[in-house]
């Protein structure tokens, strides 16, 4: 069941009205419906999915309490790593078995050895990646004495299984979620709005933004044979806006939804491609993500306290994880690898917070700066996307060097290039500037008229035809 | 709750007036605009056609019957309901819808080839429907191509969704009534003022058999495509088909094997039955002219003309 879907849009004002009609006498009934609704939405993917989800709450439940009650520092550090490794375990099982499975192979027969790899016929469960880290995220804290064991089985599934972040998140933390559940919700009017405004506002990004551009994309991207160089380079424009329509938009529309359930959830993008500098865009673009590797992998491995090999070595790690943890497959890797590369100066120089404030153009010789910063950015960031977006490693190669070839043809770039695509991201682009300071752009002022025009614009551009998946859905 | 309920009843609301006025505007004026494709489907839908001389077809009725010069040399009424794009099994769709609103003709010219009896299982030109999603009879028509048209009456603006030209079109006709040259309709015949192109797509799909030619049963079927029209008419009415003008590099890609048994069958059916005359025109002197084409299936403006006028005064020695 996708958010753009007809089953989303009848399953949601069920669920809605059940929770405050029906279901709102106490935090547990509230819960238990949140439940019944997060397990059915996860089943209409696959039902066979559900036993993997409810193991896995099972498991980290259970071990959670055993950190916590165990006396002995062995004890916690066995039932620490009992819950760590079989949550790792299931991920590379079902992510990452067959990648390394064949890469071995492979790398066997280049040294001259026949093998054929056993591999296993796998799918991979909806939104594995992101539960596995809630659980992750909420053993290791308990672990670390940060937070207390959650006793109530209830309460501690629906923070696993919440259905609004679980297929795609945002990926969550037990500080943050845990305390919303564990109190009854109040209908609160104006976080009710919020929460429309933004599914209204992800549904633009989603199915006029991001479907949209992807037509292009897919077309130049499938075809970087035979384009040309602009053509290609407008290819990776396309794409960058088709991932963060298609991520963002899934956000906004995860993050509305909950708010109509009183449920705040933590924000997972700030604007990205408006940041001055690569340090500051990985702060803004997925932040559930980029916090839970700083946090759980960045710090406990020394993050930029040591010396320079281990700021270079632990920025290389949490980048090239980041990237596996998009998929097996070398483009990730070399995705996440880029981005360290463009990360490491900043961070030798110091200079990785340097942006921190509100970005601003004025009409002053300062801004002309900022905006050259900007743009700067946002390519080193679509140079990037070619890498996540190629089929393999050596399409992305082939496809940056046919944009370094110069070949420029007016006619196959007139092709590529439509009046209602630069429409609606000049649309795009002007709407989030104007309204950056607020986390929603269709809030603040003439909230009403902007939430009209994004209805109108999904009406007559939004792309229902296609079935266009959300690309996250597949991390 | 409430306060919540009324914003949403309140955004709903100006959504619902500002879509369905968009779409009404549109609508309307793509319906005013005359010498059009969806003109022409108003009038046939609001039984204002009565002709007596319907001519029907594929792009090639469509484009290459002028039922306006036809009409005048007949000194009858005549109007073209061919559907670009469109097999026999729209075509007959389309006659029937005509049929609910209009007085029957007296005299039908189908226009036959090979492709004729290709089915279609998608509409094309989908747009021409747009403004008529909402009435009983297309919807009904529409909605067994795609189930999508059951839902799209009761959503406003989704029915132009990814045609934002074709909205804009209409919202502009409610002020200026021009149409664009190669859309104008006369009489719903569509001449197109274009120059010669070879469409080589074509040629090949036909060398390759992409149409399936071999696989069709073209005597069944024309017994069946004449029967349709007999069981509608009245007992006098003339069923009239006719091969028009093939392109001098078709002709030689079709004839004469593939187009034996159909031409024989054709013969037959004449020869069997008074009200039914089939006029062979596909080996013409049309044919070895690239000026009259516009490709190697269509005739142009010029050669519809020309080609039109001929028939005509073939049809006028059989109605008489």
């Amino acid at each position: 069941m996708f958010f753009n879907s007809l089953a989303f849009a009848i399953f949601l004002p069920i669920v809605f009205f059940l929770y405050w009609f029906v279901f709102n006498k106490t935090k547990s009934t509230q819960n238990a419906l949140l439940i019944i609704a997060s397990y059915y939405f996860y089943s209409c993917w696959d039902w066979r999915f559900l036993f993997l989800l409810v193991f896995s709450t099972f498991l980290d439940y259970f071990t959670g309490i055993q950190i916590e009650k165990s006396n002995s520092d062995r004890r916690r550090k066995f039932w620490f790593w009992l819950s760590i490794s079989v949550n790792l375990g299931f991920l590379g099982i079902f992510k990452y078995y067959n990648f390394f499975a064949s890469s071995f192979a492979e790398m066997f027969t280049s040294f001259g050895f026949k093998v054929s790899p056993f591999l296993l016929n796998v799918i991979l469960p909806v939104g594995i990646s992101f539960y596995t880290f809630h659980g992750l995220s909420y053993v290791i804290d308990i672990y670390y004495k940060r937070i207390k064991a959650e006793y109530n089985f209830i309460d501690y599934s629906l923070f696993v299984s919440y259905f609004p972040l679980l297929v795609a998140g945002p990926i969550e933390r037990a500080t943050h979620l845990l305390p919303q559940v564990k109190i009854k919700r109040e209908f609160n009017f104006e976080k009710a709005k919020e929460g429309f405004s933004q599914i209204i506002w992800g549904l633009f990004k989603k199915v006029v933004i991001a479907d949209t551009c992807a037509i292009y994309a897919n077309a130049i991207f499938d075809h970087y044979n035979s384009m040309d160089s602009l053509s290609l380079i407008l290819g990776t424009i396309y794409f960058a806006f088709q991932i963060y329509g298609d991520f963002s938009g899934y956000s906004d529309i995860a993050l509305g939804v909950s708010k109509l359930f009183g449920i705040d959830l933590l924000r997972n993008f700030n604007y990205p491609y408006f940041s001055r500098d690569i340090a500051e865009f990985w702060r803004r673009w997925h932040i559930s993500l980029s916090s839970w590797f700083r946090d759980y992998l960045y710090i406990p491995l020394g993050g930029s306290k040591g010396g320079l090999w281990m700021k270079i070595r632990n920025t290389f790690i949490i980048f090239i994880v980041s990237g596996f943890w998009h998929g097996a497959n070398w483009t990730y890797l070399m995705w996440g690898f880029i981005n360290a590369i463009y990360f490491l100066p900043l961070l030798l120089l110091r200079k990785n917070r340097n942006n921190t404030d509100e970005v601003d153009i004025k009409f002053r010789f300062s801004s002309l700066k900022t905006l050259l910063n900007i743009l700067f950015t946002f390519g080193l960031t679509c140079f990037a996307w070619i890498f996540f977006r190629a089929e393999n490693i050596f399409t992305a190669f082939n496809y940056i060097q046919r944009i370094f070839a110069f070949n420029i043809d007016f006619q196959n770039l007139k092709g590529q290039i439509s009046f209602t695509t630069t429409f609606v991201l000049l649309y795009l682009v002007l709407l989030e500037w104007n309204n950056r300071k607020i986390e929603c752009p269709l809030n603040g002022k003439l909230s009403k008229v902007k939430i009209l025009a994004a209805i109108v614009l999904i009406l007559l551009l939004g792309e229902f035809n296609i079935k266009n998946n959300f690309i996250y859905f597949q991390f | 709750m409430k306060s919540f309920l009324k914003y949403l009843l309140e955004i709903l609301f100006i959504a619902l007036i500002v879509c369905f006025g968009l779409q009404y505007f549109s609508d309307n004026g793509l319906k005013k605009l005359k010498g059009t494709k969806i003109n022409d489907w108003q009038n046939i839908i609001e039984g204002k056609i009565n002709s007596d001389v319907i001519i029907n077809g594929s792009s090639r009725g469509y484009f290459m019957y002028n039922a306006k010069n036809i009409g005048e040399l007949l000194n009858l009424s005549c109007f073209n309901i061919g559907f670009n794009a469109g097999g026999c099994n729209l075509q007959q769709s389309k006659f029937d819808i005509y049929l609910k609103k209009n007085r029957k003709p007296t005299v039908i010219i189908q226009n036959i080839d090979l492709s004729h009896f290709l089915k279609n299982t998608e509409l094309p030109d989908e747009w021409q429907f747009t403004p008529f999603i909402n009435n009983e009879i297309i919807n009904s028509f529409v909605t067994k191509y795609d189930d999508k048209y059951k839902y799209l009456p009761y959503i406003p603006l989704l029915k132009y969704n990814q045609n934002f030209q074709l909205l804009k079109k209409g919202i502009i006709a409610n002020f200026s009534s021009s149409v664009t040259k190669n859309d104008k309709t006369i009489n719903g015949f569509s001449p197109q003022d274009r120059i010669f192109k070879i469409d080589y797509h074509n040629l090949e799909r036909i060398k390759k058999d992409k149409y399936y030619f071999n696989e069709i049963d073209f005597r069944n079927e024309i017994k069946e495509m004449v029967c349709f029209y007999f069981r509608r008419l009245d007992k006098d009415a003339k069923v009239i088909f006719v091969w028009a003008p093939e392109h001098k590099l078709r002709c030689s890609l079709l004839f004469p094997e593939k187009g034996k048994i159909l031409i024989d069958e054709l013969n037959r059916i004449e020869s069997n039955n008074k009200n039914f005359q089939f006029i062979d025109m596909r080996v013409n002197e049309i044919s070895n002219h690239d000026e009259y084409y516009y490709d190697t299936y269509h005739l142009n403006a010029t050669g519809a003309d020309i080609f039109s006028k001929e028939l005509a005064i073939k049809i006028k020695e059989i109605l008489n």
